[in-house]
C-alpha cells in the first residue's frame, strides 16, 4: 500500500468520523448546566441521612444502636437516655432516646446499611449531596444538622419518576 | 512522559544497569493513559522497548485485611470499591462465594435480576475501556458518546440500588430489594437504543483506517503464552482460546441462556478489540433474554438466620425482629470451611478465595482480579514494540488499579 | 462432579505416594496437601499429564501465631481443556516459610508469589525477582499475618 493511498484512507476515515461527530451538533443536548439547572436523582438515590420525627414532632429514634453495629465503616456515634416525662413533654416518641446522634462524614461510605438496619424507620436517605465543606471537623454532623425538622434541604436536585425515560434530565418546558 | 530518569535510587532501580544507547522512562503514575496510577518503567532504545517493568502498589489499601475485620454482610461494601468499573460483578462474587459456604439456594428470580443487573453492568464496564480506549489512542469524541450510553445504565444501577458506582446492592441471601416500578421498560428503551449507539461506534472506530493501523499486529500474544501467562476474559479469547466461565463453569443459570462466545486468533490489539466488541452484542442478548424470564417472585432465599426478614414481618413478628437484631448486631456464624468461586467478570475471571473459621467474620478473603493477572503480562506483549503502542497495549488489556491493588 | 478429580489424585497417587498427603473434598471442591518439596513435581506432572494448563490463583492465608504449621499456600488450578478445578495446599510452618517458585512452569506465578511474599512473608525459593510489589519497599512486617495490627504501626492499644 503506498503513502498515498494511506494518507486518502486515514483523511477519509477521519471524514466519516467527523461527519457522525458534527451531526450531533443541532441535536438536543444531554449535558445539565448544574447548579444554575437541579439534577436528577433516582427515588433510591442516598444521599445525607434524614432523622424523622412522628406527626407530633417526636423523634422516632429510640437509640438501640442497631445503626453503629450495621455501619461497616464505623461513622455513626450514639448517646442513648430515658426520659421519664409524660409524652407531651418528652422529645422523643418513646422513653428511651439519642442524647447524642452524631454522624462522621468524613468516614461515611453511603452505603445504606443504617437505613436497612433501623427497627423505627428513624434514619432513611435523604437526597442531599452537597456535603463539601472548607473545615474538615465540619463534616461531623450532630442531631440538630440531621433532624428532617431543622435539615435544610438542598435545591440543586430533583427526584425522578419512575415513569421517566432512563436518560431523562430535567428540562424547562 | 519524557522525564529522563537517570540514577533512581532505592526501589526504582533497575536489575540491570542501562546501556549507553539506552534511555530509562518512568512512565506514570500520574499519566493518562496508564488508566490509573500505574507506573512503568520503560528501557528504550531509540524508540523501542527493550523492557517494561510495571510498578504497582499505589493504590494499596489494605483491602483483603480489611474484610478479616468486618462481618461478612459488611464486606460487600468493601467489594464494590476494588473494581469500580464492575461493581456488581464484585459484589457477585463475594455475595456467591458466602452463599456457597452457608449452602444457600437462591430463588429464581433473584437470579434472573442478578443476570440481568451484571450484564448492564458489563455493557457499562466496556463502554468506559472503549471510550479511554480510543482517547489514548487519540479518537476524542468516541469517548464522550460512550460515556453517554454508560450514564444510561448508571441511571439503572441508580435506579434500582441507589448508588450509581458503589451500589452494593447483591446481598448474601437475594438482592438488597426488588426491582423498582417501571425498572423493565426502562432497561427495555435502553435496549432498543444500543444497537444504534453499537453502529455508532463501528462507524467511529471499526472502519478507521488510523485505528487498525495503531491495533493490528500490536502486543502480540499466542495462544500458550497466553495461557502460561494466565490470561483470561477477552485478552485470552483475543488470543484464540474460547473460554467463558459462564459456559464452562456455569453460574446463576447462565447455562440456560443463548449466547455465542467471541474468538479471535490474532492476539493482538484488535483482536482483543474485536472480541469486547463483539462480547457487547452477547451481553445485548443476554438482557433481553434475563427480560423475557423476570417473573414475580421472592427476592430473598428462605434463611431466617442469614438474611434480613422482610420489613412488615419484623415491624409484626417478634421472632423476625429477634433475627434482624442478631442479624444487624452480632452477624451470623458460616460454617467452617474454605471455597474458590470463579465468576467471568468484564475483564476475566474474577475469584474468590474465602476462607471461614466457623464465626461471623472470614479468616482470610482472597480477590484473584483480571486485571491482576492481566497486566502481569504487559511486558511480554509490549517488548520490541514503539512507546507509542505501549499505550494501545494498556488500553486493550482493560485494567483497573483499584483492583490490582486492592 | 468430583469424581474426576478423584481419578487424578489416584493417579497422582499411583505415580509417588510422597505426593499427596491429604485428600479433602468440600462444598464440591477438592483439596489435595502435597508437601512443600514436591510441589513443582506434583504441579509439572498436573500440567503435562493431565491437562491443567493454567493456575488460576495463587494465594497464601495465615492460621494464627499459635497454630503450626502457620501457613498455607493454596494453588489453584484450572484445566482449559476439560474446565476442572484442583487445589492444592502447601502448608509451611513459621521457622522455615520456604517453598519451591512455580515460575519455571507457570509465568503467572511469578506476580502472585511476589504478593505472598510481600503480604504473608512466605519464601519462594528460586523466584527471580522476590520484592514486595503492593507495599513499599522499606515496609516493615507482612501485613496479612494475624499478629500484624489493622491499624497504626505498633500494636494497637487503648493506653
Amino acid at each position: 500500500m503506498s503513502i498515498i493511498t494511506e494518507v486518502i484512507q486515514s483523511t477519509v476515515g477521519i471524514l466519516k468520523g467527523m461527519r457522525r461527530t458534527l451531526a450531533e451538533i443541532p441535536r438536543e443536548k444531554w449535558t445539565v448546566q448544574y447548579p444554575d439547572v437541579p439534577i436528577t436523582v433516582q427515588p433510591r438515590y442516598r444521599g445525607q441521612h434524614l432523622l424523622h420525627v412522628d406527626e407530633m414532632g417526636k423523634e422516632k429514634c429510640v437509640a438501640c444502636y442497631l445503626c453503629a453495629a450495621a455501619c461497616p465503616s464505623d461513622c455513626i456515634y450514639i448517646v442513648a437516655e430515658t426520659d421519664p416525662r409524660p409524652y407531651e413533654e418528652r422529645i422523643g416518641r418513646d422513653e428511651r432516646y439519642a442524647k447524642v446522634y452524631n454522624i462522621d462524614y468524613g468516614r461515611c461510605i453511603f452505603c445504606g446499611f443504617c437505613v436497612e438496619a433501623c427497627p423505627k424507620d428513624a434514619i432513611t436517605h435523604g437526597y442531599n449531596f452537597e456535603l463539601s465543606v472548607y473545615n474538615r471537623a465540619d463534616l461531623l454532623k450532630t442531631k440538630e444538622d440531621l433532624l428532617i425538622t431543622s435539615q435544610k434541604q438542598s435545591k440543586n436536585y430533583r427526584v425522578a419518576l419512575s415513569s421517566e425515560d432512563v436518560d431523562s434530565e430535567y428540562k424547562e418546558v | 512522559m519524557s522525564v529522563a530518569v537517570e540514577n533512581i535510587p532505592g526501589q526504582f532501580e533497575l536489575a540491570d544497569q542501562p546501556l549507553d544507547s539506552e534511555m530509562t522512562l518512568s512512565m506514570g503514575p500520574q499519566h493518562p493513559s496508564t488508566h490509573g496510577v500505574l507506573r512503568l518503567d520503560l528501557r528504550l532504545d531509540g524508540e523501542l522497548v527493550v523492557k517494561a517493568i510495571p510498578d504497582i502498589g499505589y493504590l494499596h489499601t489494605g483491602m483483603e485485611k480489611l474484610f478479616e475485620y468486618k462481618k461478612y454482610q459488611q464486606g460487600i461494601v468493601i467489594t464494590d470499591r476494588m473494581d469500580y468499573l464492575n461493581p456488581l460483578g464484585n459484589n457477585l462474587v463475594y455475595v456467591m462465594a458466602a452463599e456457597k459456604l452457608l449452602n444457600l439456594e437462591i430463588p429464581e428470580r433473584a437470579q434472573v435480576i442478578r443476570v440481568l443487573m451484571c450484564e448492564l453492568q458489563r455493557i457499562a464496564s466496556h463502554m468506559v475501556w472503549l471510550g479511554t480506549s480510543a482517547l489514548d489512542l487519540g479518537a476524542m469524541s468516541v469517548f464522550f458518546f460512550c460515556f453517554r450510553q454508560r450514564e444510561k445504565i448508571m441511571n439503572l444501577i441508580e435506579a434500582a440500588s441507589g448508588g450509581r458506582m458503589t451500589p452494593s446492592y447483591f446481598r448474601i441471601g437475594g438482592l438488597m430489594m426488588d426491582l423498582p416500578a417501571g425498572f423493565e421498560r426502562r432497561v427495555k428503551q435502553f435496549m432498543e437504543d444500543f444497537p444504534e449507539a453499537l453502529d455508532t461506534f463501528e462507524t467511529l472506530v471499526t472502519g478507521n483506517t488510523i485505528w487498525q493501523s495503531r491495533t493490528q499486529g500490536v502486543g502480540v500474544i499466542d495462544k500458550e503464552e497466553a495461557i502460561n501467562w494466565g490470561l483470561t476474559g477477552p485478552c485470552l479469547r483475543g488470543s484464540g482460546v474460547g473460554l467463558d466461565l459462564r459456559r464452562h463453569n456455569p453460574y446463576c443459570g447462565y447455562e440456560t441462556y443463548d449466547f455465542d462466545i467471541p474468538v479471535e486468533t490474532d492476539g493482538d490489539c484488535w483482536a482483543r478489540f474485536r472480541v469486547r466488541m463483539r462480547e457487547l452484542n452477547e451481553s445485548h442478548k443476554i438482557v433481553r433474554q434475563a427480560l423475557e424470564r423476570l417473573k414475580p417472585g421472592p427476592t430473598k432465599a428462605d434463611a431466617p438466620k442469614v438474611v434480613l426478614p422482610d420489613r412488615d414481618d419484623m415491624r409484626k413478628h417478634m421472632d423476625s425482629l429477634i433475627h434482624h437484631f442478631l442479624i444487624v448486631a452480632e452477624g451470623f456464624n458460616v460454617p467452617e470451611g474454605e471455597v474458590y468461586m470463579p465468576i467471568e467478570a468484564s475483564k476475566g475471571e474474577l475469584g474468590v478465595y474465602m476462607k471461614s473459621n466457623g464465626g461471623p467474620k472470614p479468616d482470610r478473603v482472597h480477590f484473584r482480579g483480571p486485571s491482576f493477572v492481566n497486566l502481569a503480562a504487559l511486558p511480554v506483549m509490549s517488548e520490541g514494540e514503539m512507546v507509542a503502542d505501549v499505550v494501545a497495549i494498556i488500553g486493550s488489556l482493560d485494567i483497573v488499579l483499584g483492583e490490582i491493588d486492592r | 462432579m468430583t469424581e474426576k478429580l478423584h481419578e487424578f489424585v489416584g493417579k497422582l497417587k499411583e505415580e509417588n505416594a510422597a505426593w499427596v498427603s491429604d485428600v479433602k473434598e468440600a462444598f464440591g471442591e477438592v483439596t489435595i496437601n502435597v508437601p512443600a518439596e514436591w510441589v513443582v513435581d506434583v504441579c509439572w506432572a498436573l500440567k503435562t499429564q493431565h491437562g491443567f494448563d493454567m493456575l488460576a490463583d495463587l494465594c497464601g492465608a495465615d492460621r494464627g501465631p499459635e497454630e503450626d504449621p502457620r501457613f498455607e499456600v493454596n494453588y489453584h488450578l484450572f484445566s482449559t481443556e476439560h474446565y476442572n478445578r484442583l487445589r492444592l495446599k502447601v502448608l509451611l510452618s513459621e521457622d522455615k516459610p520456604n517453598v519451591p517458585t512455580l515460575t519455571t512452569i507457570w509465568k503467572t506465578a511469578d506476580w502472585h508469589e511476589r504478593e505472598t511474599y510481600d503480604l504473608f512473608g512466605v519464601i519462594f525459593d528460586g523466584h527471580p525477582d522476590l520484592r514486595r510489589i503492593l507495599l513499599p519497599s522499606d515496609f516493615d512486617g507482612h501485613a496479612l499475618r494475624k499478629d500484624y495490627p489493622l491499624r497504626g504501626y505498633e500494636p494497637y492499644s487503648m493506653n
